[in-house]
């Protein structure tokens, strides 16, 4: 993990100089309920110019809804979203034309070529750069002539990106783009992303299930759980801050600890038993012990990033 | 910028599609244009404006709300203009806005493009035509406006159509629901669209613009409710459960329809009571009511069985359906009226009717025989004078009909008819013009005069023939067939079955009839009826009240006033009213004066109203007044 993207973003450029400036978004406390459902219930987080901020959450859990209201296309139940300093109800249209947006799910017109895809949506966006979105479309090996509607779901994502890039965007919304795609395709989309992630000035919102797309670009995360936000901070404070021990079902008693951790007041994310072992995941506020003394028995086991996000959002769900 | 973007994305789209959906109208508009100028439906050129509004341009409507909204919800397209710098309601108003000018520009196209080719034959004044493409851009607007709507419901909106279908089938065939009264139908109305040339629909064309407004403000509300989920729901692919639940629902509907249906069917009328002569084979009925009517209603009677008889005989059927005259001691003598209702019903006052009279009302019985047998497919304009011609030649005893003691009258009718033959073309063909000009009476002497001449001509059998061309006529098993039967006009049928072709039929008819001139007996009748005709107008008088005023002039050969009166009627005036009512306070009689006004009448009337008016001359020698004009005038 030393030599992740985001470390090296953070050494080509001050990332948290961005914090000084206004937020590119924030949302705060927002609800959205459809009915008698609700899909949001609090979410707040914030995302700081320049950085690229991973959003995630399982399947479900309101990222979506949360991006079309950020995007103004949904209304907010209750509580607030600022775009570049202004509430989302104000000029969504002038908003929507400083971000480029590539959806879960591309919906192009079928009958379009790349070029009258080109066509149709530069009048939408003043920034429009027409050269670069022809080099994007060189680099990704699109052919412009083509029918969108005979491009697989791979070639529509890295067009829908192609768009968003092609609009010179102050800030990139990815909502859930690699889902649905093979590994091929899946790591060309990342590594594009990641490309226009070294830029400086790129601020980054990516929203995924699957952690392993943000673990090597996110400078921070936010956590979305049922509607709400779990976590958001570091990817690395929050690693660090769990840790998992196991122990034989024979040797464990109920209520049993590993052992005593000084200075460290650990709460419990997850108690389960499997493969014959009982394993207890502990949150450590401060960072968990780098060399714990354990009791008889119990042992500490390597976790994932993936392992991490499952006993945060296991906790919170 | 976007908003024109979204234009042209949708010019790009569909703009191929439209114009072969263009293209494609009015090679059809052309077709039944043809079509009906080979006589089948042949009263007006803008009877196919009717047409193709009650037909193809829903269907194009439907067809443009499908390419333009449902092709965007159920492909999800939607998703990515509604992520784009652009406001939602736009996108919206671009496809309604495009929707409206084709369908409307379509529409009004049609009008204007039958209007040029009907102006040949038809008077089109601007006023005429402006009230067309009035009425029917309206109707485009509605239409475009209720697809508008629909199409954002989606997977359900098929469902929708033919609920909509059912409910106006549902009013429109309920006995006591006047279509005439409410808009849009009012606008539709069979013979006010077509022929009404002056009266602008105000509250009509208003309303159903309002209905108009009222589904588009539906349409943009259900598309941007919640944020447009609802109509996003509504556009994903039909489910399973849902096609279960439309087939219930679809049978359901089959259900409903099925039993108003019954409900519908009302059992035939049935004349009941003690005074009720019968005949079972054929089965007649007469009804009288008193006693005293008995003998009378006995001729009526006895009349109608031997014609129904000889018919019957003659063209081979097993079975006829009742026919049945009632005594109306209400009505005028001379007024004949059939009834609407199920079955075969004439009312008159036949109480004082002589055997001219009594035949006259057993004419009209069994011009209505006829029709029903025929389902009513003897209407047609080019055909008509066959129906009306046969009903009075069967009651004047067919192969008996020229030695009858009416035939003298009716000849002498209809050369009276004939005097203003010079104002069509073929009077045959031309039969509700013929019917206008001349009244029941005359066209029936005509078309009775038509047949005694092609049976002197070619025999009995090529007369029965002719019935029985219409009367079993083939309708074809499938509906191409049928419409192979309707593209055989009536004018190759005449000739196949007579070998003559209509227009050297009718020149010779025409000369045949003037024979008849020299006729001693016709010529007695002849001479009686003044060689006049001449107009009505309307005037305001100082007080303000609307008179009438009519006026005769000489025809060629003039000699004199004639032996009678002349008269002048009117009344109110709907498309076809072609005869009048004979009330003493509508009816003014003259002598027949070819200097100066002859009538000048105080009328009912106000300004804007339309008014049938008739100048008539009555004299002893014929039992029915002879029409020597006949208009329509427009009080101004």
């Amino acid at each position: 993990m030393s030599n992740t993207l985001a470390e090296a973003r953070s050494a080509t450029r001050p990332v948290n100089s961005a914090n000084t400036e206004s937020p590119v978004i924030l949302l705060d406390n927002v609800h959205k309920h459809y009915g008698s459902l609700s899909v949001l219930t609090g979410l707040s987080l914030q995302v700081n110019r320049g950085e690229v901020y991973g959003f995630l959450g399982r399947n479900g859990a309101g990222k979506s809804t949360a991006i079309r209201m950020i995007m103004g296309i949904t209304k907010i139940s209750r509580g607030s979203i600022e775009l570049f300093g202004h509430s989302v109800k104000g000029d969504v249209i002038a908003a929507r034309q400083r971000i480029g947006y590539v959806a879960q799910e591309q919906h192009f017109y079928p009958w379009m070529t790349p070029r009258q895809l080109s066509k149709f949506v530069r009048g939408f966006y003043p920034r429009w750069d027409q050269n670069r979105y022809e080099d994007l479309l060189s680099l990704f090996e699109l052919p412009p002539k083509r029918k969108i509607g005979n491009f697989s779901g791979g070639m529509k994502a890295k067009l829908a990106l192609t768009m968003a890039l092609a609009t010179r965007p102050e800030c990139l919304i990815l909502d859930e783009p690699t889902a649905g795609m093979d590994p091929v395709a899946r790591r060309e989309f990342l590594d594009l992303v990641s490309e226009e992630a070294r830029r400086a000035e790129a601020t980054i919102f990516f929203s995924t299930h699957l952690i392993d797309d943000i673990e090597a670009i996110a400078d921070r995360i936010g956590i979305v759980e049922s509607g709400q936000t779990v976590y958001e901070g570091g990817l690395k404070p929050l690693s660090e801050s769990i840790a998992t021990y196991s122990i034989s079902e024979e040797l464990y008693r109920p209520g049993n600890v590993p052992g005593e951790f000084v200075n460290s007041a650990a709460s419990v994310l997850q108690d389960t038993s499997r493969h014959g072992r009982h394993t207890l995941v502990l949150q450590f506020p401060y960072g968990a012990p780098q060399s714990p003394i354990l009791d008889y028995g119990w042992q500490q086991d390597a976790m994932t990033l993936e392992d991490v996000f499952i006993s945060v959002v296991a906790r919170a769900g | 910028m976007g908003g024109y973007n979204l234009f042209m994305k949708d010019v790009r789209e569909h703009g191929f599609a439209l114009f072969g959906l263009g293209l494609g109208f009015f090679v059809v508009v052309l077709v039944v244009l043809e079509q009906q100028r080979s006589g089948v439906f042949s009263m007006s050129g803008f009877e196919v404006v009717r047409f193709s509004l009650i037909t193809v341009i829903p269907l194009i409507t439907f067809i443009v709300g499908n390419r333009l909204i449902v092709r965007e919800y159920v492909g999800g397209t939607r998703r990515f203009v509604e992520s784009l710098p652009i406001n939602r309601f736009t996108p919206l108003l671009v496809k309604y806005f495009i929707g409206l000018v084709f369908v409307v520009s379509l529409a009004l196209l049609m009008v204007w493009f039958t209007a040029s080719t009907a102006s040949a034959a038809e008077n089109i004044t601007p006023r005429y035509l402006q009230l067309l493409l009035l009425k029917t851009g309206v109707i485009a607007l509605l239409y475009w406006s209720v697809v508008f709507f629909v199409s954002f419901t989606g997977r359900i909106r098929l469902v929708i159509y033919v609920i909509m279908g059912l409910t106006l089938m549902y009013f429109t065939n309920m006995p006591s629901f006047d279509e005439t009264r409410f808009a849009p139908l009012a606008l539709m109305e069979r013979t006010l669209f077509v022929f009404e040339r002056d009266i602008l629909p105000v509250q009509d064309l208003i309303e159903t613009a309002l209905l108009a407004a009222a589904f588009v403000i539906a349409g943009f509300a259900l598309a941007l409710f919640n944020e447009g989920s609802i109509a996003e729901q509504l556009g994903k692919p039909i489910s399973k459960r849902d096609m279960a639940a439309f087939v219930l629902l679809g049978m359901g509907c089959l259900t409903v329809y099925t039993t108003l249906q019954k409900k519908w069917e009302t059992e035939t009328y049935e004349l009941s009571g003690e005074y009720v002569l019968r005949s079972e084979v054929p089965m007649l009925a007469v009804s009288y009511i008193d006693n005293a009517h008995e003998p009378q209603a006995q001729t009526v009677l006895d009349s109608l069985k031997t014609t129904v008889e000889t018919f019957k005989t003659d063209i081979g059927l097993d079975k006829l359906p009742q026919v049945q005259i009632a005594l109306n001691t209400e009505l005028e003598p001379n007024e004949i009226e059939p009834e609407l209702i199920d079955g075969i019903l004439v009312t008159a006052n036949f109480i004082d009717y002589d055997s001219y009279e009594v035949a006259q009302l057993n004419a009209v019985a069994m011009h209505h025989l006829l029709l029903s047998l025929t389902n009513r497919r003897w209407d047609f304009e080019s055909r008509h004078w066959i129906l009306d011609g046969l009903s009075r030649w069967w009651i004047e005893g067919s192969d008996q009909a020229k030695t009858s003691s009416n035939n003298n009258e009716l000849i002498a009718r209809a050369l009276v008819a004939k005097r203003r033959f010079y104002l069509q073309k073929n009077p045959l063909l031309e039969w509700q013009t013929t019917s206008d000009l001349h009244g029941f009476e005359g066209a029936d002497a005509l078309s009775y005069s038509a047949l005694l001449y092609l049976q002197e001509l070619q025999g009995t059998q090529t007369v029965l023939r002719l019935a029985a061309e219409y009367i079993n006529e083939d309708v074809g098993s499938s509906s191409i067939e049928s419409v192979q039967r309707v593209l055989e006009s009536d004018e190759k049928r005449f000739k196949q079955i007579t070998g003559v072709d209509i227009d050297t039929f009718t020149d010779n008819w025409k000369r045949w009839l003037e024979q008849y001139e020299a006729d001693n007996d016709i010529a007695v009748l002849l001479a009686s009826v003044p060689k006049i005709t001449g107009k009505v107008t309307s005037v305001i008088d100082e007080s303000g009240v609307v008179r009438l005023e009519g006026q005769y002039r000489a025809m060629e050969g003039y000699d004199g006033g004639g032996d009678g009166l002349c008269v002048l009627r009117h009344q109110l005036a709907s498309a076809f009213d072609v005869e009048t009512s004979i009330y003493e306070r509508n009816r003014d009689k003259q002598n027949c004066e070819v200097t100066g006004i002859a009538h000048s009448v105080e009328s009912p009337f106000a300004p804007g109203d339309r008014v049938y008016a008739v100048l008539e001359f009555e004299t002893d020698g014929f039992h029915r007044p002879l029409i020597m004009w006949s208009g329509r005038l427009h009080v101004k």
